[in-house]
């Protein structure tokens, strides 16, 4: 019962977020996909921020956390019968509708299989996940779910990255709360739930794009790399940082793209996307200052008139500051300070920049990244190939400009951070470089299928070619 | 290429099932202390393996995932300690040496004890 009013929660608040984000207009099987996917990744964070609320104010109390479930999903209903009947235009389907090859949905079908048999082969071979899954992110969710009324625990300078976010323990925490008993296969399975949500997501965006052969193409990309399954069945917040990057880029593409929808709110929700990262590791507050500035730098595609730079950056602004201020709260009154910002002085950041050994590590490791990431492939060589043949063409840069601009910001940002580490530079690279890598994957195979013509174009129609930017 | 990429994972996985082993939980460890540990909710940690390596943080990190709500510190002063040895054959003088005095055991060299003089 109380799993199941929580499971209405999450998709009913989410699924009221994004209708009203999206405003009606386009209605599509593709369309109504992608807002499912997205409702579940919108309900999660709205599920999990909620409960760190009502711990923060009335403690962890059943009681008020089945209030709280019972008022939100009160809200979704209200909402959902209140709204308004939004008239749909069928004026922009023709791009969906390119087919893909047989054989590549018999291929894309056939690696999301291996995909999950490896992932529940791992699972169940370290059910408790691996180090930082099971020190940092379940150690938090077990403090939470067993502390009885003094959760302040969790706080401790003895807790491994006390300071983190809470989104991820405050999820396993609530739903072990829902469940009755601290189920040790929880935290794998909304680990699967948010890789889900990142495949998904990636395919369905690049097919109302691009086309169902691109959609599919960017979705095996991903499905083929070892390492962003492994990451999930390791169950690392890195899966979920990156999911909500992907969210973030697609809501601002969705928003620059002409399409009929609302500007404005699509890019509150992106905003509120952005927040979502940081609510789920330091580094998300990085990635959302880079979206930020990218969305005030770069030209906004076919919706530029639309909407001032001003409001579009307020209302990205706007979407965050719910989530914002209850970060604010968490790092300026319960948590301690970061060992990473500890130990580092600006003398010691200047004296790493300039240090000519350093920089040459570093630019190693990243040509050696080139051939090996993700435990195998190639493609990250060949993606940023493919974006230089056919990504640089102007009207669709204008649409990804603001996605691509901040993923060069964050992979700026994250060599700075390797470099200036005051960490051993050599276990910097080894224990993290892969990690940040997959944070920013999904988002990368998102932005270069953006910016490449449909692969298998058999249907095109010249209006939705012009609003999408399809004309390579 | 991403076919081969799939392919890789596919191998992985054949190789995996080959050679199947679940790793032991980490909570299996420390299962035999839950039931008599103290009221006072902090609790010390020593371990046989050098402090500053991989394998005493990891020992460290395990205890406080396992017997959480209970809070583990690396500090002296607390009366129970959680006595975590790589080599459980060598409790005995590990307790002696360190005047601590054995209280309940799990398995593998993992014992709550009591340090003989207050801290």
């Amino acid at each position: 019962m109380s799993l199941a009013l929580s499971f209405i929660t999450i998709f009913l608040g989410g699924a009221a977020v994004l209708d009203w984000a999206f405003a009606g207009h386009l209605h599509s099987r593709c369309h109504f996909l992608l807002k499912c996917f997205l409702a579940f990744g919108f309900g999660l964070a709205l599920w999990s921020c909620s409960y760190i609320v009502i711990l923060f104010i009335v403690g962890p109390h059943l009681t008020w956390i089945w209030a709280k479930d019972m008022a939100l999903s009160f809200l979704a209903a209200t909402y959902f019968w209140f709204r308004p009947r939004y008239h749909h235009s069928k004026a922009h389907l023709d791009a969906v509708r390119q087919q893909a090859p047989r054989w590549l949905r018999v291929v894309f079908f056939v690696s999301a299989c291996v995909a999950i048999m490896v992932f529940v082969g791992s699972t169940m071979r370290i059910p408790e996940g691996e180090w930082d899954a099971w020190m940092t992110w379940n150690t938090r969710a077990r403090f939470l779910f067993r502390d009885g009324t003094d959760f302040a625990t969790i706080f401790a300078t003895e807790i491994a990255h006390a300071d983190y976010p809470l989104l991820l323990p405050g999820l396993i925490a609530q739903t072990w709360m829902m469940l009755g008993s601290e189920s040790i296969f929880v935290p794998p399975m909304i680990a699967l739930t948010f890789s889900a949500i990142t495949v998904g997501a990636l395919v369905v965006a690049i097919v109302i794009f691009r086309g169902t052969a691109s959609g599919l193409m960017a979705g095996l990309v991903l499905l083929g790399t070892p390492m962003f399954t492994m990451s999930a069945a390791i169950q690392y917040a890195d899966v979920v940082l990156g999911s909500y990057l992907l969210v973030t880029c697609i809501m601002i593409t969705l928003a620059a793209s002409g399409m009929p929808y609302r500007v404005d709110r699509l890019l509150i929700l992106s905003g509120a996307a952005a927040s979502m990262m940081a609510w789920t590791k330091n580094e998300g507050i990085f990635y959302g200052l880079s979206l930020l500035v990218a969305l005030a730098i770069c030209k906004f595609g076919p919706s530029q008139k639309r909407l001032s730079r001003l409001n579009r950056i307020t209302s990205f602004l706007l979407g965050a500051l719910p989530v914002i201020a209850l970060l604010a709260y968490f790092k300026l009154k319960h948590a301690p300070s970061n060992d990473y910002l500890q130990r580092i002085t600006f003398s010691d950041i200047a004296g790493r920049i300039m240090d000519l050994d350093r920089r040459t590590t570093l630019f190693l490791a990243i040509g050696h990244k080139f051939f090996e990431f993700g435990a195998w492939n190639f493609f990250l060589i060949c993606l940023p190939l493919l974006w230089l043949k056919f990504g640089r063409q102007s009207d669709r840069l204008t649409v990804t400009g603001p996605v691509i601009m901040a993923l060069v910001f964050i992979l700026l940002g994250l060599g700075a951070v390797v470099l200036i580490t005051p960490y051993q530079m050599d276990f910097q690279i080894a224990t993290s470089m892969d990690r940040l890598l997959i944070q920013c994957w999904p988002s990368i195979i998102f932005a270069v299928f953006l910016s490449m013509p449909p692969l298998h174009p058999q249907r095109r129609n010249s209006s939705s070619s012009k609003m999408f930017g399809n004309s390579g | 290429m991403a076919f081969l990429g799939v392919m890789q994972l596919l191998d992985r996985e054949i190789a995996f099932w080959e050679k199947f082993e679940a790793h032991p939980l980490i909570d299996e460890r420390y299962a035999g202390l839950k039931k008599v540990l103290p009221s006072d909710h902090r609790l010390g940690h020593i371990t046989d393996v050098p402090p500053d390596s991989h394998i005493a943080a990891a020992l460290y990190y395990q205890s406080q995932y396992s017997l959480a709500p209970w809070l583990i510190v690396t500090n002296q002063d607390t009366q129970y300690v959680i006595v975590d040895l790589l080599n459980p054959t060598r409790a005995r003088e590990f307790c002696l040496l360190h005047s601590l005095e054995p209280v309940a055991s799990s398995v593998n060299g993992v014992i709550l004890a009591k340090r003989q003089h207050e801290p």
